[in-house]
């Protein structure tokens, strides 16, 4: 069970975006929200919840799980928003859980997605890589 | 009869004739042979398609200027070296023993004083790609196409992309040495996209990868412009569009400019996993408030605005400035670098202070033109009373 508990917190982890908290050198243009997915286990599959944060006061939100899609609206800073969906995944299989949260700009709108594994780890297979050390010193990672 | 038909050929199909058949008489025997060829990479360019920010179909490009090498295939040891030109072509001589199994090693590097330039993994690992082994001597020309599924077509389109930054540093900022440059990038890398003073940072994670997204590493690029060749005051923080810091607004919005004069095209797109965004510097406005002072939070999108309507020109410019984007780049380098700043607005570089500088390089006759964009169009409430003097009553 401990195990089990184990593996699933590890799945959850996924790739939850980027925490911009705190780093010194400015991130990239982005839209105003933090955003991460979180998964727990349900019949046949899996409760898939996006959790978005504004980091601003926004006009609008759009949450978006899974191709399934919830108008929020208004929000101000700090405040989470979620929105939950279910996921159904096969025994023994697993899938990538694409979620976003869209927030209304001037113009348009700005999304910030996530993705998260749920099931089973994907089957990847090693991609071939040599290291070449070149005259000077200079590595390269030789890819094919 | 071979010689009329390879004439045939020639004629019919629009090329050179086959090559001849390979000389089976060199196997084995010491020599320096040669091999040429064009080296590309899969890009992806990224568009905006109803407000969504995607990467388009895998389009072959010229690897240009990154380092090639011959490798003793079974070895690993290099036989030769050098660089691709401007259309990806190459060519190279080699000691090796006729019919050798050999490969083109292609590495995502630059070592040109004009151009210096490494895209690398974590632990300084430079991005390579190898080709398929071929035999010294009896294969003469040899082609090489970087691929998305290897994981390291985006390393070389970030390196191409960067050519351009430091082809322009050199034309904007008249330095014929610049500065190096090394950008990590790796698939999976979730790391973050910034600038950290010394190298730049890009995202190749699942859920967003710059690997693609030109004008991400552009701006990013910006940020290492004016980090050497201008002045950034910018205090940091995550920044999306809304008013914000002046300065950190200056240093982002100028950096997005910098993406857009670089292509020529006033668009910033970032795609991710599920839409990213875009936007267009020359058709969206975003108002600064004219009541508040000069220190007011501003949005960097309003800097962008201002910078892309200086510079742009022709029958597409739909404000009453005709401009040129070098106008605008040079005043990071010819002033701000080195300027006492006015005590107005906030203390350190801001929108305020490249508008000071904006007017001795383009002189009073800009007035007009530069109020139509900054106060009528944008609203902000720019004092005209620089350095360069000031500007007449509208």
């Amino acid at each position: 069970m401990k195990l089990a508990l184990a593996v699933f917190a590890l799945l959850a982890l996924g790739d939850m975006g980027v925490a911009d908290a705190d780093r010194r050198f400015p991130p990239k243009p982005t839209a105003p929200v933090d955003v991460r997915l979180e998964a727990r286990p349900a019949r046949g599959g899996y409760d898939v919840t996006i959790v978005a944060t504004p980091t601003a006061d926004v006009a609008g939100l759009t949450l978006r799980v899974a191709g399934r899609e919830q108008r929020v609206g208004t929000t101000p800073a700090g405040a989470t928003r979620t929105f939950r969906v279910h996921v159904p995944i096969a025994a023994g299989e697993g899938a990538d859980v694409v979620g976003s949260a869209a927030v209304d700009t001037h113009g348009g709108s700005r999304r910030r997605a996530a993705v998260l594994r749920v099931g089973a780890a994907p089957i990847a297979a090693p991609s071939p890589e040599t290291i070449r050390t070149l005259p000077g010193g200079r590595r390269v990672s030789e890819a094919r | 009869m071979r010689r009329l038909a390879a004439l045939a050929c020639l004629a019919a199909c629009g090329g050179d004739p086959e090559p001849p058949p390979p000389d089976a008489s060199i196997v084995g025997v010491p020599g320096t042979y040669e091999v040429r060829g064009i080296v590309r990479y899969e890009d992806r360019p990224a568009t905006l398609e109803n407000n969504k920010a995607v990467v388009g179909a895998a389009v072959p490009m010229p690897a240009r200027a990154v380092g090639v090498a011959v490798l003793d295939d079974a070895t690993g040891t290099m036989l030769a070296e050098g660089t691709t030109g401007e259309d990806g072509a190459y060519a190279l001589s080699f000691d090796a023993l006729g019919g050798q199994d050999v490969h083109i090693l292609v590495v995502a590097q630059s070592t040109t004083a004009a151009r210096p330039l490494t895209i690398s993994k974590p632990g300084n690992l430079i991005h390579g790609f190898g080709g398929q082994a071929f035999r010294a001597g009896l294969d003469t020309a040899h082609d090489v196409l970087v691929t998305e599924a290897s994981k390291a077509a985006q390393a070389f389109n970030i390196f191409d992309v960067c050519l351009h930054t430091l082809d322009r540093v050199r034309s904007v900022y008249g330095v014929a040495n610049p500065v190096p440059l090394t950008v990590f990038w790796s698939s999976g890398s979730n790391d973050g996209t910034y600038y950290d003073g010394n190298a730049i940072h890009l995202l190749g994670s699942s859920s967003d990868d710059d690997g693609y997204d030109d004008t991400v590493i552009l701006h990013e690029t910006g940020h290492y412009v004016e980090d050497k060749y201008g002045r950034s005051d910018s205090p940091g923080g995550s920044h999306g569009g809304a008013p914000t810091d002046p300065r950190l607004a200056w240093s982002e919005g100028f950096s997005t400019y910098w993406a857009m004069a670089i292509r020529d095209e006033p668009v910033y797109i970032d795609t991710n996993k599920d839409g990213g965004f875009g936007w267009n510097s020359d058709r969206d406005v975003t108002k600064a408030n004219p009541a508040q002072p000069l220190d007011q939070r501003i949005s960097e999108d309003t800097v962008t605005q201002v910078l892309w309507d200086l510079g742009d020109a022709g029958p597409d410019d739909d404000d009453p400035f005709d401009g040129v984007h070098d106008d605008v780049l040079s005043v990071q380098g010819e002033y701000l670098r080195t300027a006492t700043l006015r005590p107005v607005g906030r203390a350190g570089v801001d929108l305020v202070d490249f508008l000071d500088g904006w007017f001795l390089k383009a002189g009073l006759t800009a007035c007009e033109g530069t109020r139509a964009i900054v106060t009528t169009t944008r609203t902000f409430p720019y004092d005209y009373a620089g350095p360069a003097g000031a500007c007449p009553a509208p």
